[in-house]
């Protein structure tokens, strides 16, 4: 048995080789994949198939850079949800070896695949089992580069493995991160798909956009909720900013800078918000739990009728909506403009009561 | 002195903030003020000014009263509601209060019932274990286990809990005095003179207590009921605030140990009033600081106390070392 596992974490070692991600591994560019919005990622062509860069959403600069053969397919530990609705969307799931936690899984193949063993959980990025990893079938992980560097990727590398961060969290235009799809399209083979499919979303995203053409007043928004004494509200060049006003709606801190949150007291939230239209991702989906960590919310019109989520459907929202931002445009304008006749249901929203 | 200081302290923090609101704003949200459409100013002072600087005061009084029965009655100056794990209890019930997903349970009385029972379970348990630790060391090492261990069961019923169980008990665990609305003070203010009065019932056998059980009960003291009382309003004051205000370290065990540095008596009747006095005007020093600093840093009044409170522990045993 140990002489096993030693041949397969040599077997492991040998192959994995041949995608190590150094910088001397990389091929000679002859070519780039037109990435439009997203802006912390570069996708180019060589003469044996991808080279992936992965840019630092801080610096801007590359912090890493791989190499895909074309046709490959790899075994894919993926410990981002978004990353997992677009093997989903490509029909790939079978290429997914685990997931961090199935509590954070909508799709119902990946659920199937749970039940007969065929995927598994490894926990988050911060909290996994090296052994565990190094067991699997898997080549490539993908997680989401909240901490600085994935635990053991030093000795991971070494073993073979591709670790990816993926910053499509990171991205400011909803286009940005379901332009990630086409990473994900060269890591299952199937970028030409992935392509198309984004070029769809693209096109989608806009038809869906052009709706608003006619309305003449915008509602109020407001969005977030207290952490603790303070109120997080995505700040002004956020992605829900721009998703919002994409939407016809008037954010009320539209002006703020920054692209991540802007932080207000609850007193400066209850003085600028008592007649705000509609409070949407407040994060919890009953009212009687956002009244237990919010008890003042009640001062704030919206909470009465103007209160929308996606809580109630929060798996689907993380693996789908980056994949599918014009779903999300959709479900927003339909909440701050119920007159449009061209939109009929929500996908990721409800109501919350 | 200290009498004067409170108010002021308390006027202070009631004009803090990063909205301004004037002395006539304050005078018609009380006297004055339209419940069916409210102005915004007035809704601020009403239902947050007030409750924040009453909650801050209450909430330091009575963890400050707490510490002080809880040092006597174990004649250790380094107990305290918190190091002992009472505050432990409450916050494990609380805990289970949230995740049980029971709405009786969830309710605010249900969380200020389960606060209540845990921080009273937990006393008498420390006080059974202090019936064969005679250590004082040894016995706030229980203490400090008895944390440890709820620790450990509150992050297992994390684990299991669902997200929004998890979030509600996160957010309620960072402590805050400004979740409290106006219409709960008059419960709470009720609960809190109860502690008081209780409190005050009790200076004489406070006071015998102090040079040691056995002679306090050749003085006629009957030491089984005393227990059982400090150790009944010791779960009502610790209980009380953290039900509504989330753990809040330390004030209980730093506020007396400073007041009788400063007072330097052992008359109990002087320590009590003067540690509520003084754990009101920490408090409201303590929110106002957090106030002021809002702006560019988030710091929850857990953190901040113990902050402050953790070095004045290592001054205190410096002190008795020396």
């Amino acid at each position: 048995m140990r002489f096993l596992s030693l041949f397969s974490l040599f077997f492991l070692f040998s192959c994995g080789q041949e995608s190590v991600d150094t910088s001397e591994a990389i091929s000679e560019s002859t070519g780039s994949i037109e990435i439009e919005y997203a802006e912390n990622l570069l996708l180019e062509t060589t003469d044996e198939g991808y080279k992936v860069s992965i840019l630092n959403p801080n610096s801007g600069s590359i912090e890493k850079t791989y190499t895909v053969k074309s046709g490959e397919k790899k075994k894919i530990i993926g410990l981002t949800s978004t990353l997992n609705g677009m093997l989903s969307i490509l029909g790939e799931t079978d290429l997914l070896v685990g997931v961090s936690s199935m509590d954070y899984v909508y799709d119902a193949d990946i659920r199937k695949k749970f039940e007969r063993n065929e995927i598994t959980e490894f926990g988050d990025e911060t909290n996994h089992s090296v052994e565990k990893i190094i067991a699997s079938d898997a080549n490539t992980i993908l997680y989401s580069g909240f901490g600085d560097e994935f635990p053991n990727h030093e000795k991971l590398e070494k073993l073979g493995f591709s670790i990816m961060p993926i910053y499509d969290w990171r991205e400011i235009h909803p286009l940005g991160k379901a332009e990630w799809i086409k990473l994900v399209g060269i890591l299952a083979g199937k970028e030409k798909e992935a392509i198309a499919f984004f070029e769809e979303v693209k096109q989608k995203y806009e038809a869906t956009k052009s709706l608003l053409v006619d309305t003449k007043e915008n509602p109020s928004v407001i969005s977030g909720n207290l952490i603790g004494d303070i109120w997080y509200a995505p700040a002004g060049e956020s992605y829900m900013a721009r998703v919002i006003q994409d939407a016809g709606g008037d954010y009320i801190y539209a002006k703020t800078e920054g692209t991540g949150s802007t932080q207000k007291s609850i007193e400066q939230i209850i003085k600028d918000n008592r007649a705000t239209d509609f409070w949407i991702n407040p994060g919890i989906g009953t009212k009687r739990q956002i009244e237990k960590i919010n008890p003042h919310c009640k001062h704030l019109d919206a909470f009465s009728n103007g209160l929308y989520c996606y809580s109630p459907n929060t798996s689907k929202f993380w693996e789908r909506s980056a994949a599918e931002p014009h779903l999300v445009l959709s479900d927003l304008i339909h909440i701050f403009h119920p007159e449009i006749e061209g939109i009929k249901t929500l996908h990721f929203y409800e109501q919350i009561h | 002195m200290l009498l004067i200081a409170l108010p002021i302290m308390a006027y202070f923090h009631l004009f803090a903030g990063q909205i301004e609101i004037g002395m006539s704003e304050f005078y018609d949200a009380i006297f004055n003020f339209d419940p069916v459409n409210p102005k915004t100013n007035h809704l601020l002072a009403r239902e947050f000014r007030i409750p924040r600087m009453t909650m801050a005061i209450i909430a330091g009084a009575a963890l400050s009263i707490a510490g002080l029965l809880m040092q006597t009655l174990f004649n250790n100056p380094l107990a305290g509601p918190y190091v002992l794990g009472i505050n432990s209890g409450a916050s494990l019930f609380v805990a289970f209060s949230f995740m049980t997903g029971i709405p009786l349970l969830t309710s605010d009385l249900g969380t200020v019932s389960s606060a209540l029972i845990g921080a009273f379970l937990f006393g008498v348990l420390i006080m059974s274990f202090s019936y064969k630790v005679k250590s004082h060391i040894s016995l706030l090492l229980i203490g400090l286990m008895l944390g440890s261990f709820t620790s450990a069961v509150v992050y297992i019923l994390q684990s299991v809990s669902s997200a929004e169980e998890l979030k509600a008990f996160t957010m309620w665990a960072m402590g805050s005095l400004q979740h409290t609305q106006l219409s709960e003070l008059p419960f709470i203010l009720l609960l809190f003179i109860a502690g008081i009065i209780g409190s005050l019932f009790i200076v004489k056998p406070l006071n015998v207590l102090v040079i040691g059980e056995r002679d306090a009960k050749l003085l006629g003291t009957n030491i089984r009921v005393v227990r059982l009382i400090i150790i009944s309003l010791t779960a009502l004051l610790t209980g009380l605030i953290t039900a509504y205000c989330g753990p809040i370290a330390f004030v209980g065990l730093a506020i007396p140990n400073l007041v009788k540095i400063v007072f330097k008596t052992q008359k109990h009747g002087t320590l009590l009033l003067a540690s509520a006095l003084t754990g009101g005007i920490f408090l409201l020093l303590c929110d106002l600081i957090i106030q002021l600093l809002e702006q560019h840093i988030n710091i929850p009044i857990n953190a901040f106390t113990s902050l402050i409170g953790a070095p004045f522990v290592v001054f205190i045993v410096l002190r008795r070392l020396a």
